[in-house]
């Protein structure tokens, strides 16, 4: 308000600047002004402007009308006037009013204007009212008028009511009221008062402040009023106000320059409460804050604990696991110490076994048969040295830090080996082992370099496995070598790095590399080596192996659980062999049989430089052009495209060299009888391939068909002239371009009669056990009878029954086998046809197999050596050293000795081998000690010739062998008596004595 | 030890065993027979022998104990230990045992304790220098070396 006013003079000053102003003045340019403010201004009562000389003119507002009162002289004696105001431009407007007053009170004016800036004055509002309350009607509230100054002559007035101010703090006390607070206001002079505190009256007396206590009616009592010191302070007094405590505060206030006074009174309780209750509300605020804190705490120490207890289980875990680690680290470094140490030891003793069979070698006689067996006890030797280095690999593989040793060998050779070291064992479970030599290209490309021990480690674990696991049927190994194909050459190329890297992942990386540079060397350098992919299968005919463990048996420690059951292995030896193939550039997979069939085929390929010797390049690069004509023009059977030729015969071995400047004579025929079906045919196909006419028979019967029937051809044959039989050879061996050649070659030089002449050659290829042995010499015999034709016969014997073949049966010019009828026994069988080196002359000596020589040999030997040999002699002796250097004497001297330890058994001995050999005697001698226990030796020598007398014409010499001469012997019907200790010499002179005395009878 | 000059060892100590009587023909004829069948036909022998020469003497021993002594027995005994002997070629043992059946005839205690006594000393001779040997022939071939046949 105040502020009011002495913006309105500012304004007005700015409006008014003239020193001097009349009333037109005022009434033109200060009336309009006013009565916008006036209207402007809330709670605005009245407006006035004045001017000392006694000028002034106002508005004020008289319930809803307005009013404007004026003076327009200066005199001392000044004329006022009322008149009606019209409410929207405040315009006045009717007759104004003459209203004359005696005495305005203008001190207050100049008062005002002494004020430089704004002046306040409380009127006397009780003169005021009754002064205006003559213009206007009674009731009219003080105003607080508010002047301020605008020229140095004029002042400004503002009018508001007091009932504005009043009606505020009530509106206040009100609010306040209803937080048990009530206040109670007045004036300085007590003119006007707010009485707020229920039962109290505040009175201003003085500058002290007085609170009257009333009583119900409103009067004061009197008694108990309070003075309350007004300073501001803080803290209120306590006051009780009809039996309730309050507490009061009181203060000063100002309100437009009057000072007034305020007092606050608040009940005690209700403050407490009101406090109290802040303070319960605070505390359970407090109390929850602190709990949920503590919750907060707890969950987080728990929390805490919880991770705490957790780290720690991990870290016990972690150490647990990390002594593990260490214990299995431990471990397996102690286990490959303990490897290392008895790899050590194993090769120790290995050492020493192939040293003793070395030394052995100097106690033995050439191709005995103890030679043979120390021969294979090295090679024995040899091949576990070998394995037990690879086992000791298989580390090594997986590290990729194998090494494939690179030599020369001849990997047909290696095979045939193989597969005659398997067969035994396969013929001993009735399982036929059989080499197939397909197309016989492995034959052609045999010479190779490459790592030997390792291809047959490889082979030799598929072929354990085969004839572990093959209990009937057969096992055969096909072998043939191709040019690398595509895929193989980008392994075997120079881009094979990427090839294999992608297979053997980074296996054998270090090797990749060397080999490379290997084979780059060997492409500069060297002509004679050509890279060649070996096929190999193992096909049996097994338990086999379910499919969907084709891959997985591959790996290390896997066993096909049904089939290995019960036949042991440790499930290494396909993930080496896999291994292996890799390394060698191969791969290894089990092919896939057709339904029905039984078994499993391994295949794998392996690639290797091949060593062809420049003699025979080029015969086979001729030989290879023809290959591609014939591919291009009738593409015959793939089988015999290699071999149909002979100069690919030639190129098969160094044993197959044709005779070349011979003729070419009537083709050979071969008639077969193997029992085995697959044997049967692969040979057959080899030898068709060969362009050799084959006859095979399965039975007995067949045979003699089937030689029926070749003799009648054979007969009609020979009857006919030489053109047919060489359009006859001309038709079987058409395939071949140079054979034609040759062919039209040797009849132009007219020599073809000679061949001619003497007929096809005819073999005759027999098993011993397809029949009866005394039927088929029947039936063989009475084929080559009346037949013109060289003829030879080859007599297939399985070794383990080969004591039972009487050699007197049989044509002692007829061969006979005792090993597998493959590799090298093929082609030395082959060989004997014209064809292939095989002469008449040839043909008409005895054939004997290298094994059979040893064993003459050994029967020669005998002679000299083992002048007991075959011969039955019992000893009989109590002392177990003296029968030890008994038998060792006689074994040495080849007898075949039988041993008891007194008479008593002796005498049984001799009983019951009468009764079993009878017609023959069941010891060609007998060997007595005297003095035994039990029973002597001469009581013994009594009770055997008693026995023998029951048999008639039998009587065993018996020797008697005493420590002294003794005369008894003779008597006791002993033969003869020999001084201990026994003596070679002296024991072979008694028995010529005793075949002396035996014959002179 | 060179294989050689072990070998050469064992010739002589061999020789030297065949010169002092130890051992006579009979032990070279053993060692013929031993080959490849029966590697180790001779130490058999031996051990059979040491075997038999130890129950032998044992019971020669206590027969003589005996009171009264039955010459019959000691002389079975005597018998069975000279025919052992011999199978070997312990010529000297056979030479004493070939006394002490004389003894064992004439009925001798004294003899006979004094024979045993001989014998007890010849068999342990023998049995150190077999031993000693032996263990020639197992270094040679613990060496690579073969044993030298005696001729």
């Amino acid at each position: 308000m105040e502020s009011s006013s002495t913006n309105f003079s500012r304004f007005f000053s700015s409006s008014l600047n003239a020193s001097s102003v009349s009333f037109m003045d005022i009434k033109a340019k200060v009336a309009p002004l006013l009565f916008q403010a006036f209207e402007r201004v809330p709670h605005l009562e009245q407006i006035s402007y004045i001017v000392m000389e006694g000028l002034s003119f106002s508005y004020y507002r008289d319930h809803l009308q307005i009013l404007a009162i004026f003076s327009n002289s200066s005199s001392s004696s000044t004329l006022y006037y009322i008149q009606h105001v019209n409410q929207d431009n405040g315009e006045p407007y009717g007759e104004p009013t003459k209203y004359n007053f005696s005495s305005i009170n203008t001190s207050w004016i100049s008062e005002a204007l002494q004020f430089s800036y704004s002046y306040a004055l409380f009127s006397n509002a009780s003169s005021l009212r009754t002064n205006w309350s003559i213009i206007v009607d009674s009731g009219h509230n003080p105003l607080f008028l508010n002047s301020a100054r605008v020229t140095r002559t004029s002042v400004i007035s503002l009018g508001f009511s007091e009932t504005t101010v009043t009606d505020f703090l009530r509106a206040q006390n009100n609010d306040l009221h209803q937080s048990s607070m009530s206040m109670s206001w007045a004036t300085k002079d007590g003119r006007a008062t707010v009485q707020g505190i229920r039962n109290t009256r505040l009175v201003i007396s003085n500058d002290t402040v007085l609170l009257q206590l009333l009583d119900q009616n409103g009067n004061p009592k009197g008694v108990g009023d309070t003075a309350i010191p007004c300073n501001n302070e803080r803290f209120g007094s306590s006051l009780n106000i009809q039996n309730t405590e309050y507490l009061i505060h009181c203060s000063t206030i100002d309100i437009m320059g009057i000072e007034s006074v305020y007092v606050v009174a608040i009940r005690k309780n209700e403050l407490l409460s009101f406090d109290q209750h802040y303070k319960k509300k605070g505390l359970t605020l407090l109390i929850v804050m602190i709990f949920m804190i503590l919750i907060a705490l707890l969950s987080f120490l728990s929390m805490n604990g919880r991770n705490a207890k957790r780290e720690i289980r991990l870290r016990a875990s972690l150490l647990k696991q990390m002594e593990a680690t260490q214990q299995a680290e431990r471990k397996n470094m102690n286990k490959s110490l303990a490897f290392a140490a008895a790899n050590h030891d194993v090769r120790a003793s290995l050492a020493g076994l192939t040293a003793l069979v070395d030394m052995s070698f100097d106690f033995v006689q050439n191709a005995s048969e103890l030679d043979t067996n120390l021969k294979l006890m090295k090679g024995c030797t040899q091949d576990l040295l070998g394995l037990l280095n690879s086992i000791l690999d298989t580390s090594k593989i997986e590290a990729g830090k194998i090494q494939l040793e690179e030599e020369e060998f001849d990997v047909s050779i290696l095979l045939e080996d193989i597969v005659d070291l398997y067969h035994p064992m396969a013929s001993k479970k009735g399982v036929d082992l059989i080499l197939d030599p397909c197309d016989g290209s492995i034959i052609r490309y045999s010479r190779v370099k490459g790592d030997r021990g390792r291809l047959k480690q490889v082979l030799c674990n598929l072929l354990s496995n085969a004839v572990k696991f093959t209990d009937e049927g057969h096992i055969v190994v096909r072998a043939r070598a191709q040019k690398p194909s595509l895929h193989n050459s980008l392994m075997a190329g120079n881009s094979e790095k990427h090839g294999f890297m992608g297979r053997l992942s980074c296996l054998c990386f270090k090797k990749i590399s060397s080999d490379e540079v290997e084979g780059t060397s060997n492409s500069t350098q060297a002509d004679p080596y050509c890279v060649m992919d070996f096929i190999f299968e193992v096909d049996d005919t097994g338990k086999g192996i379910p499919k969907e463990k084709y891959k997985s048996v591959f790996e290390n420690y896997v066993q096909v659980k049904e089939t290995s059951l019960g036949v042991g292995g440790t499930g290494l030896g396909l993930g080496i062999v896999q291994s292996l193939v890799r390394l060698m550039h191969g791969d290894i997979e089990i092919s896939e049989k057709d339904v029905g069939e039984k078994g499993t085929c391994f295949k794998f390929n392996v690639i290797l430089n091949v060593y062809e010797r420049i003699t025979n390049a080029a015969s086979t690069k001729e030989e290879e052009e023809g290959v591609d004509e014939r591919n291009q023009t009738q593409a015959p059977l793939p089988t015999l495209q290699s071999c149909s030729s002979g100069s690919s015969i030639c190129s098969l071995s160094p044993r197959f060299r044709i005779r070349s400047s011979s003729p070419k004579p009537e083709p050979s025929r071969v008639i077969m009888l193997i029992a085995d079906e697959y044997r049967r045919k692969a040979t057959e196909k080899f030898m068709e391939g060969l362009g050799i006419k084959v006859a095979a028979a399965k039975r007995l019967e067949d045979l003699f068909d089937v030689l029926k029937k070749m003799k009648q051809k054979c007969l009609y044959s020979s009857s006919h002239s030489s053109g047919s039989q060489g359009s006859e050879y001309l038709s079987a061996s058409s395939h071949s371009r140079s054979s034609r050649v040759r062919v039209a070659l040797s009849s132009m030089d007219g020599k073809t009669d000679i061949g001619a002449a003497s007929n096809g050659f005819i073999l005759i290829v027999v098993e011993t056990d397809a029949g009866p042995l005394l039927e088929l010499c029947k039936i063989v015999s009475n084929f080559k009878r009346g037949l013109c034709n060289p003829c030879q016969v080859v007599w297939l014997d399985k070794k383990i029954l080969f004591k039972n073949l009487d050699k007197d049966t049989l044509d002692p010019k007829d061969m006979v086998l005792s090993k597998p009828f493959h590799g090298s026994r093929l082609f030395q069988v082959i060989k004997l046809l014209p064809e292939f080196g095989g002469s008449k002359l040839n043909t008409q000596e005895s054939f004997v197999d290298q094994s059979s020589v040893g064993s003459k040999e050994i029967q020669e030997c005998e002679d000299t050596e083992k002048p007991l040999s075959g011969k039955r002699i019992l000893v009989v002796d109590d002392t177990p050293l003296m029968r030890m250097i008994a038998l060792r004497s006689l074994i040495k001297l080849g007898a075949i000795i039988e041993q008891c330890e007194n008479g008593e058994a002796a005498v049984h001995l001799v009983g019951d081998g009468l009764i079993k050999d009878f017609p023959n005697p069941p010891y060609d001698y007998i060997l007595m000690d005297c003095q035994m226990p039990v029973m002597d030796g001469f009581e013994a020598t009594r009770k055997i010739r008693k026995i023998e007398k029951r048999y008639g014409n039998i009587r065993i010499p018996i020797i008697a062998l005493t420590a002294d001469s003794d005369k008894m012997t003779i008597d006791a019907g002993m033969d003869f008596h020999l001084v201990k200790p026994i003596d070679r010499n002296k024991f072979l002179e008694a028995i010529r004595d005793i075949n002396a005395k035996k014959r002179s009878i | 030890m060179d294989v050689l000059q072990l070998q050469r060892k064992l010739r002589e100590h061999q020789a030297a065993m065949l010169r002092e009587g130890f051992l006579d023909d009979q032990f070279s004829q053993l060692q013929k027979l031993q080959d490849e069948s029966s590697p180790d036909f001779v130490i058999e022998v031996v051990k059979m022998f040491f075997d038999d020469s130890e129950k032998l003497l044992h019971n020669m021993t206590r027969a003589l104990g005996q009171v009264p002594v039955d010459f019959k027995q000691v002389d079975a005994h005597v018998h069975q230990y000279k025919g052992s002997s011999a199978s070997v070629g312990a010529a000297r043992v056979k030479n004493v045992c070939a006394t002490f059946r004389n003894f064992c005839e004439t009925q001798n205690l004294e003899g006979c304790v004094r024979c045993l006594q001989q014998l007890q000393q010849e068999y342990s001779l023998l049995k150190n220098n077999l031993q000693y040997l032996f263990r020639l022939q197992e270094e040679i071939q613990a060496a690579g070396g073969s044993i030298p046949t005696i001729e």
